[in-house]
Parts: C-alpha cells; structure tokens; sequence
C-alpha cells in the first residue's frame, strides 16, 4: 500500500477516536492483530487535500504513555517506533475531549514530548458548548506551534479544517518543555500552566443532560427494568425475528445445492460440492444475521455509552469469581454465539481478564446448540407437555450459567495474577447514537465473522464431508456407507468410551461429527438412521424406534439426558477454536479449551448417565 | 491512618479533597494520571445498584471504583 | 457415477487439508500481519 505519511491517532478511551478514524478512513480500513500480543490492529488510508494518499494507525485507546495495560504498551510502543512490524508514523493526531480537556492532555503532552509532529484535535465541541464550556483553540494554536482542530467527529464538523491540519507539507513539532518529573501532579501542573486562559466554564448546575438519563437508566428499580428489557429485546431478537433471514438464507443455500446438482453428474466432486461446501459454508452463513444483530445492539450500546452503564451495574456479580462488569456483554453476546462473543472481549482492557472471559464464553449455550437441544428433548419426552419441555430447556440455560461461574472461578484462582486488580471504569457522557458508525462497525465485525468461519469451516467441512464418505463401501445404502467411512469406524472405536454414557457407535458418529460443529449434529444422525439428509420429524421418529442390544430403547430419558448434558459444555466448534487461537495468539490455550471443555463434559455425561441409572431404569 | 476517612465512606452528593493512597504504586499511579490527584476535588455520585461500584465525579469525568479499592484512597 | 470426478474430490480434500496445516501450522509471529489481516503488507 503506497502512500506518502502516516498518521497515528492516539487519544483516551471513549474519546470517539474510532468516530474519527472512521471519517478518515471511510470503509478503507482493515483489523487485525499486532504479532504477540491480543491487541487489535486498526490501519486505514484516506486521501488528503492534495489526493494524495495517507496511512492512519487507529492505536489503542490509552490514558498515560506509561503503560499499564496491553493495549497501552503497544501505543507507545508504537509511537516510539519499538514495534518491529511497525514503523514509527510520521506524525500523531492527538484526540482530546473538548469537556475534559486537562486529563486528555495527560497523555498528549506526553505525545507531544516524543520529537514528532502533532496535531491535536479537541473533540465533542457540542458537548461543551451544552455545558457551557468555552475553548480557545487559537491560543493554544500559538502557545503550541501545531495545529489545533475544534471538531465534533460523530457530525463530521470540523473535517474541512482536519484536512487542511493533514495535508500540511511541513507538519510542526509542538513547543513544549518535556516534564521530567514522574509524578503525574507536576506534570498537571505544566498542563494547567498551558491551559490558562484558554478554557472557560460557566458555572452553572453540574447536573449535566447524562446525568438525568443516569437518574433513571442506573435506578435501583428502573435501570435493572431498562436492561432486563433491553436483554430481553435483544434475546426476542435473535431467536425469533432472525428466523426470516435465517430461512433466506438457507433457501439460497439449498437451491444453489439444487443447481450444482442439475448441472453436475453425479459423482464424488458434485457430492463434495454440495454436501461439503454448500451445506458447510451454509451451515455458517446462517448464523450471520445474529451476528449482526448482535453487533448491533453492542454497537448501540457503546455508542451511546450505555455499555459502560451496564458493565456498572453488572460488575458486583461478576466481581465474585473474579471477573468485571466489562466480562457481561461478552458473556451475553455467546449465549447467541461465542465468536462474537469472544470478539466482544476487545473492550477489557486486562489482558487477563480477556483470556478468561475467552476461555469460558463457550460453556454459554450458543445457539448453535438449539437444534440438538429440541431434538433431544422432544426424543426424551415424546409425550411431554410444552411446559415439561421448556423446563428442562431452561435447566439446560441454568446449567451452562453455573457452568460459566464455576469455570470462572475456577480459572481466576489458577492462572497467575500478573497485576493487582484496580478497576477504574470510566463513564463516558451519553451521546446520540450515530448510526453510521454502528452501521459501520456492524459491516467491519460482520466481515470478519464470514472471513474467520468462512474460511476454517469451509476446510474443515470437506474434512468432514472425505471422513464420511472414504473410505467408499460398495453398499449403496447410505447409513451402511456411513458406517464403512472413517467417521464411521471411528465412532465404533470409541464406542467402548462412550458407553458407560449411555452411548453407541451410531451416537459415537454424531459426536464426532459435531466437534466440527455442533449443528451438524442433526444432519449427521439423519445420515445414519436415515441414509440421507431428511426432514427433522421423520430423524426423530427413526431414532425414537432405536433399540440396543436388550432390545430397550437407545434413546431413553437416561441417554437423553446424558447427550444433552454432553452438549452443554462440549467443545464442538472448530470456528470458536479458531477465534480463540487468533485473539490468544497461541495454540495453547484453544487447545486447552477443547481439552477441559471437553474433558469435563465427558465427567458431566458420565456422572448424568450413572446416576440417572439409580433414579430411572 | 485509620481513622481518616475514604472515598468509600462518602456519601451520595458529598464533596472531598484526596489525601494519601494505601495501594500499589502501579494502581495509585493509575488513580493519579486519571485525575485522583493530591489535594484533587472528588465528588461521590452515586453507587451501583447492587452497592458497588461507585462512580465518581473527578477532574471533570465521572470515574468508577470498587468499595475496596475507595476504601484505600482516603480524605484531607 | 463420473469417472473423473472420482479423483477430482480427494484431490480437492488433499488440497485443503494441506492448506488448512499450512495456514495454522506456520509460525504465527509474522511481521505486521496474522491470519486473516490484508493490511496491505504484502501476502
């Protein structure tokens, strides 16, 4: 990517540096991950005065270039062009906030002692002038020597004069003597020297326009009222009003199959093509419309700065096991899908506090889940009412929370405290919504959902797709054929293990199946009792007339139960397990997810099905 | 210091000047850049729901903090 | 049953499984980019 400059855009958290960066930049930006560390990486281009292109580094948001967190050691780190894959940007745009100007200048001054050029940007001037707060950015202008940008950058005012600070040919270095001094009160001093007679504040009510939402949206009675609604709404959303979407998509997936189909003979390739690929890649794509729901309510939320609301209200429940208020909205995002879930993570700012969140975000039951819950329940009550069904349904629900406490607290007392745990959460003022921005981080977090599990599941569906066709049978029988391929002979070697949960080979199939992912599940057992794809009903009906060897049921309410509470803390999604091993940069704690999810799922089965034994049959 | 009083001990609405810090020079470093300066004007806004944290207003921003964390910043 | 397609499909699978080790199995700590960045560093 040729261009002439690169700017690095530094400023505090909830400054609305993603609002600028994204009015720079446009849809020209890409994410990714600084080598080492699970701190995002945003760099975009935009064309300045002269057309002439320039580079953007979106840093981490930080309070103090003396770093105490991840995330703040890579902006500095960064700035000071210690970053191997990163060379030092030619200059820096310093996001202040126009109503809190001093303690954003902690961090700029400290900028500003770095030898580059500067321009610092005061943002959110709306929201001063609402309070009464009046900023001279002339004189500072003089007392610098480097541009000063008045801006409010969700509005895009204040762009024009940003661009003319940008295409400067000669960009300025900043007047300012360096603080030597370590203690952040001398270095307050200096910023009140510099500021002197360039900010004025009315003294008016300090009950600011936030503070009056505040009244209601964190009241002891309305704020839980707020947020149980909004929770609701959101769940609402997901597993009902998606299904329109979700149908589409399926639709456009199964006719495709059907037009490979036409136009292809049959054979190997046509097969590995629309079983493998299609149904694969499909099986994913289905999910995306929850996925941006998801980001949207999460992009809605931040934007208007409620999320820091919720993370305070939350954060005495969380704080128990060890995590914080900020662990919730990730946590609630998995109980649709962990991969937004554990993207959601990005926004806590201990690193250790992110691994756990990670580790545990898939014990939530995920939607994917659904389809095998419904399945095996209806298999387990064949004749129970709806109510009956629904109960254990929300034991199902019940279980995977106490899961995600216990594993929680579990993993809070083993892995190592790097730091004292201080929590200091700021609550940024609310803010009208832009849509643009949320509209635009929907479209960026969507993309890489497709990217991420686009790519590994369409491996890993062929995979799967070759483990169930090779190696080939003569039979034509399609449930024979299964059971002669290498999925099929590895569900009977395992058979031995799996018993003492209640399980047989045929079981032993779908399981394995499903650690690709879970959904697979369903598609899979029809395969097998069926010899082909087939309407859910009729699975359940074969499967319901299963016998064992004693000639009683397989699916009984024991093994029901045992599967189901295999599939509460199973491990079966390679997409997730790609996720984590990208945000953890390290295979060793993806691995580690599978092994104890997994591990102690297997216990739980076990447990379920023995003691189920002394209660039941 | 114990019969100083701390952050966690003001009341809704109450306005107090930060005296001494009783916490790791990394977490009162942090406290400090954030504006929980000596001498620095705190105003407690409000507690959480459930009674922790407790948000408040420091340096022109509204700040949150645990119980046990206030409890060791402590008042002229 | 097409013949050629006999050996188009595990030749596809082949493919894939080694592109699949490839991508996860190769030293993670590239220069500037990881998995699924086309930050413009080249790739």
């Amino acid at each position: 990517m040729a261009s002439d400059r690169t700017f690095a855009l530094v400023g505090n958290p909830n400054t609305g540096k993603t609002t600028l960066f994204n009015a720079l930049t446009g849809l020209r930006q890409k994410v990714a991950n600084y080598p080492g560390v699970t701190v995002e990486k945003k760099i975009g281009t935009g064309r300045d005065r002269h057309g002439a292109e320039f580079t953007v580094i979106d840093l981490p948001g930080a309070y103090s270039l003396d770093a105490k967190s991840p995330d703040e050691e890579v902006t500095r780190a960064v700035l000071r062009g210690e970053r191997p894959d990163t060379p030092q940007p030619d200059a820096v745009i310093c996001l202040v906030d126009a109503v809190n100007l001093e303690r954003h200048f902690y961090l700029t001054t400290q900028v500003m002692e770095l030898g580059l050029p500067v321009i610092v940007v005061i943002n959110k001037t709306d929201e001063a002038e609402e309070r009464g707060i009046t900023i001279a950015a002339k004189r500072l202008e003089e007392r610098l020597g480097v541009s000063v940008v008045p801006m409010q950058a969700n509005e895009r005012v204040g762009m024009e004069a940003l661009q003319v600070a940008l295409s400067a040919s000669d960009l300025a270095q900043p007047q300012w003597t360096a603080v030597e001094d370590g203690d952040p009160a001398t270095r307050y001093t200096a910023i009140e020297t510099l500021l002197d007679g360039t900010v004025a504040r009315s003294e008016e009510d300090r009950q600011t326009p936030s503070d009056k939402w505040d009244r209601v949206l964190v009241h002891p009675i309305f704020g839980w009222v707020v947020l149980l609604s909004i929770v609701g709404g959101l769940f609402f959303t997901l597993f009902s009003l998606a299904g329109y979407p979700m149908d589409l998509i399926d639709g456009t997936f199964g006719w495709l199959g059907e037009q490979v189909e036409a136009r292809m003979a049959e054979g190997d390739l046509r097969a590995l093509i629309t079983e493998g690929i299609i149904g694969g890649v499909g099986g994913v794509v289905i999910f995306l419309p929850q996925i941006l729901i998801l980001f949207f309510f999460i992009g809605l939320m931040e934007n208007t700065g409620y999320l820091a609301r919720v993370s305070f209200m939350m954060d005495r429940l969380m704080s128990g096991v060890g995590l914080n208020g900020k662990a919730f909205v990730p946590v609630l995002s998995s109980y649709a899908c962990a991969i937004p879930g554990i993207m959601a993570t990005r926004t806590m700012e201990s690193a250790r506090d992110r691994l756990i969140t990670t580790l545990i975000a898939p014990i939530t039951s995920c939607s994917a889940r659904l389809p095998v819950y419904v399945m095996l329940i209806a298999l387990m009550l064949p004749v129970g009412t709806a109510g009956q069904k629904a109960l254990v349904m929300i034991g199902l629900y019940v279980l995977s929370i106490l899961g995600v406490y216990t594993f929680a607290w579990v993993f809070n007392r083993t892995l190592e405290k790097s730091e004292k745990t201080l929590m200091v959460l700021e609550l940024p003022s609310y803010q009208r919504p832009s849509w643009r921005e949320i509209t635009l981080q929907m479209y960026e977090r969507g993309k890489i959902f497709l990217r991420r599990a686009g790519t590994v599941i369409l491996g890993l569906s062929i995979v799967l797709w070759a483990m169930t066709t090779y190696p080939k049978s003569d039979s034509e029988d399609g449930s024979e054929q299964l059971a002669y391929s290498a999925a099929g002979r590895l569900g009977k070697t395992i058979e031995p293990v799996i018993e003492p949960l209640g399980y047989d080979w045929k079981m032993g199939i779908g399981l394995v199946a499903s650690f690709a992912a879970r959904e697979v599940f369903v598609s899979t057992m029809s395969i097998i009792y069926l010899g082909e794809e087939a309407e859910e009903d009729s699975v359940r009906d074969r499967m319901a007339e299963e016998t064992r060897a004693d000639g009683k049921p397989a699916y009984d309410v024991r093994t029901c139960l045992s599967l189901l509470v295999f599939y509460v803390f199973a491990m079966q999604c390679l997409s997730t397990v790609a996720v984590t091993r990208r945000e953890t940069n390290s295979w060793r704690w993806a691995i580690l997810q599978v092994v104890y999810l997994t591990g102690f799922a297997y216990l739980a089965a076990l447990a379920t099905y023995q003691i189920g034994g002394f209660f039941l049959s | 210091m114990n019969d100083s009083r701390h952050l966690g001990q003001l009341t809704a609405g109450e306005v107090a000047a930060v005296g001494g810090m009783d916490l790791p020079e990394t977490a009162a470093g942090r406290l400090r850049e954030m504006g929980f300066l000596t001498g620095a004007s705190v105003r407690m806004v409000r507690r959480a729901p459930l009674g922790c944290p407790i948000e408040f207003e420091v340096g022109g921003a509204r700040l949150a903090l645990r119980q046990a964390d206030a409890a060791q910043i402590f008042v002229q | 049953m097409s013949d050629w397609q006999s050996w188009a499909a595990p030749a596809v699978v082949i493919v894939t499984v080694a592109i699949l080790l490839w991508r996860n199995l190769r030293p993670a700590k590239e220069v500037g980019c990881d998995e699924e960045c086309d930050c413009g560093k080249g790739d």
